[in-house]
């Protein structure tokens, strides 16, 4: 057996049993399992390595960070349960429709930005009642969020795992958006609908819905209170529809000023205990970042990296497309853009030959699976903060039909790629 | 009051965990901050000027992206070949070629311009989850020579936050965001961009405002990538990079040649080429230390090239270039390659253009470094880094 195997073993052995039987929390997991790995690699606590490689999520956690406190004062100003309400109201007759335009709304942050957590955090956070109120329970709320947020960072116009696979290979960002269109925006209506619609309500009394949804604060504020919200819409979207003119300040920025606005568009909003109780739930998703960044970075150092990618190549060719619809999503439990890069690109160059485009267009949407792979389901685990849920495992249980659906779909388009790429234009 | 007694009072757990952290915070911040220190390159024999990158750019005197701008003018007139090492600080071969060149190149006709460390911010932090080390070392005659290891764009702490999307100035192309540090995407550059784009701003002025005849950009890949052991030429540097080819070839190296595409934006051999008089150029050799197949990372993977993982990848059939167990060292083989085919790029040049040539007087010679390898033409450092 060789070292390198033994170290990834170590270092598994020592997250299972920290996560499973001493239930310790799954960041402090993943930060005990890289100190045991380099240990065991001989490097002893390599701190350089450790703090290195969390500031691979640094911008993620400041995101995060931002986001939750955003959250709050939404929640504090009367922004969510208002918009909720006056969402429900308005369509509640029709919540099959209803439940379609909420899908597209939790994937359009992670279309534009290319990231499932920008989705959670911003329009998951506004949909999310809206939902509750048409009779979704809250896990499969949750779990419908997670399933949006991961369909949509691989809608286009933005896919990350699909840039840093092109340009791996050198190849230009060009001539994706449809093969992925079609990938995505189908694939999240058709799964809102088989996820949502055995709990949609289609007999809700107005008059008992009324009585049973939080007040709405919409009277004493009028339209001022959604100015957070349209700040932050204005923000995200005018660097990328006019990118020479406005610069791209970065989310967390944008968050922290929509949320300075919002202290002052609604009710009172209690800064201290927002932000205190906004840091409280984000630190637990934040430190889960921190311990994925150690322990890719103690991987990197050791050579378990490597072995694992090496390992995953050295089969042969026809088991390339079984060895990626594992491998990858595999990946995602540490990172799934780190599974882009590291085993995303030399897949992508052992898989030349096929239609490229729609190739690395299905190969990017498996990355795109990993987000969901317990024990860290980064997308379930963000959802299931997002609902306020204590563990996010019943979400992950909730997402392993649609998620499996997803992953054969890329799989399909995958091994058959040549074949529809005659097909389309 | 026990211990556990004590640990559970959550002030006093507070102040022990953040005094933890900011002990950590200390430690790997000295370390960090270490690694601004860059590596000497000392002023060979052919040295006639020392420029710094900053005349070409004010704004950049005084920022981590100023560097050192070496000439090597010859006694006769002839042509000025611009060559750059170092804009992938994790790509070695370039930027210690560039110093090797720097160190004991002597020029007899034309200009040779040299920047071992193009993107020098680069030099100065490495990449996250990447386990770059921050430095490694050669043996020379008089002891071990220490270069940086950086990462491949610019340190974030100079240019901070990425974007979601990077557009290409002025083509427009989108790229994702990380990319946006990566001063092979950004020329031409422009004045009044980020960070990088300024860095790539000053090279491209350097060009225009010496006449650069011909730019050599030294880079390394991958083995798992397509385009190695090549010269990528700008369709209008094709012919010259065919004359060097064969050179090459004549003198047992094997090289690909591969035209520019011309529609990926940023990289220096597209944009020096289509904004600026000059032949463009780059080159690439093996490294697997900055592979994604590599083992453990370490700085003998770094001067060795030898790695168990691209062996066993080479015998699976993924690989662009053979792999065994002698690696791809550093110094007999890839930045033998670049030297030789600085060379040659000289020679070729000269023939086509006999009125104004680039002639050396004293070049590192092939059968030397493959025989001892470097350490008869650099000099060792004073201080380890």
């Amino acid at each position: 057996m060789e070292f390198e195997l033994i170290i990834l073993l170590v270092m598994v052995a020592v997250f299972v049993g920290a996560f499973f039987l001493l239930r310790l929390p799954v960041a402090i997991g993943l930060m005990v399992a890289a100190v045991a790995g380099a240990l065991v690699g001989g490097e002893g606590v390599p701190l350089r390595q450790l703090v290195e490689g969390m500031f691979a999520f640094f911008d993620l956690i400041l995101i995060i960070a931002t986001a939750m406190v955003y959250m709050k004062v939404l929640e504090h100003s009367g922004v969510l349960h208002t918009l909720g309400r006056q969402v429900t109201e308005a369509f509640h007759r029709r919540p099959t429709v209803l439940l379609m335009a909420l899908m597209l709304l939790v994937m359009f942050p992670g279309m534009i930005t290319g990231a499932c957590a920008t989705a959670i955090f911003t329009t998951g956070a506004l949909v999310a009642p809206v939902m509750l109120n048409l009779g979704i329970p809250r896990v499969q709320t949750a779990a419908i969020i997670a399933m949006g947020s991961l369909i949509g960072m691989i809608a286009p116009p933005v896919c990350i795992p699909a840039m840093i696979i092109a340009e791996g290979i050198d190849m230009p960002y060009v001539g994706f958006f449809w093969p992925l269109f079609l990938l995505t925006i189908p694939t999240g209506l058709v799964v809102a609908w088989a996820m949502g619609r055995r709990h949609l309500r289609h007999d809700l009394d107005p008059a008992a819905l009324a009585a049973a949804m939080q007040p709405s604060v919409f009277p004493a504020h009028g339209w001022k209170l959604y100015l957070p919200l349209v700040v932050l819409f204005v923000l995200m979207v005018a660097p990328k529809v006019a990118p020479r003119h406005v610069y791209d300040i970065g989310l967390p920025l944008m968050l922290t000023i929509s949320a300075g606005i919002g202290l002052f568009t609604g009710e009172k909003v209690r800064l201290r205990e927002a932000v205190q109780t906004g840091m409280k739930e984000a630190i637990p998703v934040m430190a889960l970042m921190v311990g994925v960044g150690m322990f890719i970075e103690v991987m990197t150092l050791t050579g378990a990296r490597g072995y694992f990618v090496a390992a995953s190549l050295a089969l042969p060719k026809v088991w390339l497309v079984v060895t990626a619809a594992v491998a990858l999503p595999a990946f995602g439990i540490i990172s799934a853009f780190g599974g882009a890069s590291v085993l995303g690109v030399p897949m992508t160059l052992a898989l030349l030959g096929k239609d490229q485009i729609l190739a690395l267009s299905s190969i990017a949407l498996i990355v795109g699976v990993g987000e969901m792979v317990p024990p860290t389901a980064v997308a379930a685990l963000f959802s299931a903060q997002l609902l306020g849920l204590e563990s996010h495992f019943p979400v992950v249980r909730r997402c392993v039909l649609p998620t499996l659906a997803v992953l054969a779909l890329a799989v399909a388009m995958l091994v058959w790629a040549n074949w529809v790429g005659k097909l389309t234009p | 009051m026990n211990l556990r007694t004590w640990w559970n009072d959550k002030t006093r757990r507070g102040g022990v965990l953040l005094a933890a952290a900011v002990l950590v915070a200390a430690v790997t911040g000295r370390d960090f901050v270490a690694q601004r220190k860059h590596f000497a390159v000392h002023r060979g024999p052919g040295v006639t000027q020392v420029w710094r990158l900053s005349d070409f750019l004010p704004s950049l005197a005084g920022t981590r992206g100023d560097t050192e701008v070496f000439v090597l003018a010859g006694r006769k007139p002839g042509a000025t070949v611009l060559v750059m090492g170092g804009i992938h600080a994790n790509e070695p071969a370039g930027h210690v070629a560039a110093v090797t060149l720097v160190e004991s190149a002597v020029m007899e006709a034309g200009r040779l311009i040299v920047i071992p460390t193009t993107n020098a911010s680069g030099f100065t932090a490495g990449d996250p989850q990447e386990a770059n080390p921050p430095a490694f070392s050669l043996a020379t005659r008089t002891g071990l020579r220490w270069f940086r290891y950086g990462g491949r764009g610019s340190a974030a702490v100079d240019q901070w936050p990425d974007p979601d999307i990077y557009l290409h100035h002025p083509s427009g192309q989108s790229l994702s965001g990380n990319q946006t540090r990566n001063m092979n995407r950004a020329f031409p550059g422009r004045a009044d961009g980020n960070f990088t784009e300024r860095c790539a701003f000053a090279v491209t002025e350097l060009v225009r405002r010496e006449k650069v005849d011909l730019v050599i950009d030294l880079h390394e890949a991958s083995p798992e990538y397509p385009v190695i052991n090549t010269i990528v030429a700008h369709e209008r540097a094709m012919a010259l990079a065919v004359s060097v080819a064969m050179g090459l070839e004549l003198r047992g190296i094997k090289i690909g040649l591969e035209a520019s595409p011309p529609n990926l934006r940023g990289l220096s051999h597209r944009e020096l080429g289509d904004h600026t008089p000059a032949l463009a150029v780059l080159m690439e050799t093996a490294n697997a230390a900055e592979g994604r197949i590599r083992g453990r990372m370490t700085p003998e993977l770094i001067v060795t090239g030898r790695d168990k993982m691209y062996v066993k990848a080479a015998k699976a059939g993924r690989l662009f270039v053979s792999y065994d167990e002698r690696g791809h060292p550093l110094e007999q083989e890839r930045v033998l390659r670049h030297l030789a085919g600085i060379e040659e790029f000289m020679k070729a040049w000269t023939e086509e253009n006999k009125e104004r040539p680039l002639l050396p007087a004293t070049y590192p010679e092939q059968a030397i470094i493959e025989k001892e390898g470097l350490a008869p033409y650099l000099r060792a450092s004073a201080d380890a880094l």
